[in-house]
């Protein structure tokens, strides 16, 4: 705040002596100017408005009560106080004196202090005034600056108090039809939906970035991201909320996820062929082949198997992604779920010269999941183990419980996971060295498959790294009591 | 009733992926076939073929997998004749509802073509169960 000037006063009186002995007693605190004359009084106030009047009644041509008059009806001069400086003592002449606009009337002779004490108390209320003004201005411009940035703000924003809609922005009219005084249910969103996102607000004050699906004012659907607030707005306490549209950015997730699925199927119906044909050849179904043709053969058919692998993954991410993927939760008895997962990836082990065994006390335990998923798990934790560990290397596949959960623990001695690509195991196509010749039978995405099915089976994966030392996934799934198949 | 599987009927329209089954079960699983390309030729020829089992492709032309089966079982002889679905789509309710249809069970593709003969006998082996 910069430093208050000194005030001015404008003292205006016909006789000489009394503007001598004023502005004596006044200039020792303010600046004072004089006038001599009604005229000139009014003159000197519109010039440059001071921020007090002492004002003589009694004078020649143009008496004080209609100098005040005149500077009460002129919006430059109006908010000046006056003060009425006079020798006229009549209670009619001081009602006539408050009338035309004074703020004190003081009678002649009158004792310096009191004179004092009166123009510092209405140059305080006056100073105070203006505060407030300015204020009140500052506010108003604000709030104009608030309103325009609502009424162009492209994301929809409605304000609703107590279960009607009170303000509402043109996006958001313009998305849903809502005009002010709707009622705020039943018009975009489902009534049931918005009942229980008021009631999480009303818990924890917000509800942010929600994905919702709207009606829009044509009635089709629309995605949303919804944020609601406990909010106080022109004084009404009620609840803000604003409404970003990304129905196009759905629409084109979806486009894309489609068309994913699409290819992705309507490449299964020639690798059936492809790969039925190059695994017959290899064995020699269709007679025995040269030895050069069967090694290319043999090159063709193993990338065959790895193609079809990848357009199995690339499903299973799809479906994971869409909510699509299916999950018959029930009891999984573990030690058939491990002895399963141990003989289908012993054939993959001995490829690669590694051993796996099973560890722990596994008798009647059952977990809960789906088979055939924790079947999928186990095999891409088992042959990564195995892809990363050398040659005469042993997998450990460990159980352990707990009365809530059974943990599951692939453990390998292999060269590990640097700390650099530990961040982002679990992303998509992530692999810690894309020219590792090992690390390429793999298609990138078993791991993000894996901790997303985990995850969505109600289950946790994680992981442990010494590289060279010991490595282990272990995956959390929640225990079954009823130890079924 | 015959104590091993002899003889399948085969529906199939992709006359590659019906080449290679075929290879696979003839050559490598050592079965009798009969090999159709599409449903209204399984018709025709099942009753006179008497198979001991039907395998079926479930997305074809004309008549699908399990229209045909439904049909398929409308021939007297064929009613206790057990079925399996050839497909790609294996999520649970599918498989369901393949099941539901009268298979079975429901084959994977892409099908490993060196298994595929003993698989189907182990899923003939429980028809009784």
């Amino acid at each position: 705040m910069t430093e208050t000037p000194q005030p001015t006063v404008l003292v205006v009186d016909d006789t000489a002596m009394m503007l001598t002995m004023l502005s004596a007693m006044l200039k020792p605190l303010y600046r004072v100017r004089v006038a001599n004359h009604g005229e000139r009084a009014l003159t000197a106030a519109r010039a440059n408005p001071p921020d007090l009047i002492l004002l003589d009644v009694t004078m020649p041509d143009m008496d004080g009560y209609e100098v005040c008059r005149q500077l009460k009806a002129d919006a430059a001069t109006r908010d000046i106080p006056v003060i009425f400086l006079t020798g006229l003592s009549d209670a009619a002449d001081e009602r006539r004196g408050f009338e035309v606009g004074a703020v004190d009337y003081i009678v002649k002779p009158f004792s310096e202090p009191v004179v004092l004490a009166r123009v510092r108390s209405q140059l305080a209320l006056k100073a105070s005034r203006d505060a407030v003004r300015r204020q009140a201005a500052q506010l108003a411009q604000q709030g104009q600056a608030m309103r325009h940035m609502l009424d162009h703000s492209p994301v929809g924003t409605a304000f609703s108090v107590a279960g009607v809609f009170t303000d509402v922005n043109p996006a958001f009219s313009a998305l849903f039809g809502v005009k002010v005084g709707d009622a705020d249910d039943a018009i975009y969103l489902d009534p049931a939906q918005r009942q229980d996102l008021l009631a999480r607000v009303a818990a924890h004050g917000a509800v942010r970035h929600h994905e919702v699906q709207l009606r829009s004012l044509s009635g089709e659907p629309r995605h949303g991201l919804l944020t609601m607030m406990d909010f106080v707005h022109e004084g009404a306490q009620g609840v803000m909320e604003w409404v970003i549209d990304i129905s196009d950015r759905v629409r084109m997730e979806r486009m894309k996820r489609e068309f994913i699925a699409t290819v992705s199927h309507e490449l299964r119906t020639p690798l059936t062929s492809i790969r039925g044909s190059l695994a017959m050849l290899a064995k020699g179904v269709g007679g025995a082949l040269p030895s050069g043709a069967a090694s290319l053969v043999d090159i063709a058919h193993r990338n065959s198997e790895r193609l079809i692998l990848l357009v199995n993954d690339i499903l299973d991410m799809e479906k994971l992604e869409a909510g699509r993927m299916e999950f018959a939760i029930g009891a999984v008895n573990v030690a058939a779920l491990v002895h399963q997962a141990l003989e289908t990836q012993r054939p993959y082990g001995e490829a690669l010269g590694v051993r796996y065994v099973a560890d722990g006390d596994i008798d009647g335990l059952a977990l809960r999941a789906d088979a055939n998923r924790m079947q999928q798990v186990l095999a891409n934790l088992l042959s990564n183990a195995a892809k990363f560990s050398p040659r005469g290397g042993l997998v450990t596949l460990a159980v352990s419980s707990t009365p809530e959960t059974v943990r599951l623990e692939v453990r390998d001695h292999g060269s590990g996971i640097p700390e650099a690509f530990r961040h982002r195991i679990f992303q998509k196509f992530a692999q810690a060295d894309a020219s590792d010749a090992r690390a390429k039978g793999g298609t990138g995405l078993g791991l993000s498959i894996t901790q997303a099915m985990v995850e969505r089976m109600g289950g946790r994966i994680g992981f442990t790294s010494e590289p060279g030392v010991l490595t282990v996934f272990f995956v959390d799934m929640p225990r079954s009591s009823t130890p079924s198949h | 009733m015959e104590s091993t599987l002899q003889r399948i009927l085969y529906v199939e329209d992709d006359d590659d992926i019906r080449a290679v089954a075929r290879l696979a079960l003839e050559a490598i699983g050592g079965f009798e076939l009969a090999v159709c390309e599409n449903g209204l030729q399984a018709l025709e020829r099942a009753e006179s073929f008497e198979p001991q089992l039907m395998l079926l492709d479930v997305m074809m032309p004309g008549l699908d997998g399990p229209t045909t089966l439904a049909r398929l079982r409308d021939i007297p002889s064929l009613v206790g004749v057990p079925a399996v679905f050839m497909t790609a789509k294996v999520q649970p309710s599918e498989v369901a509802s393949l099941r539901e249809a009268g298979a079975l069970d429901v084959i994977a593709k892409p099908f490993d073509p060196m298994t595929l003969a003993d698989t189907l006998r182990t899923i003939w082996g429980r028809r009784l169960v």
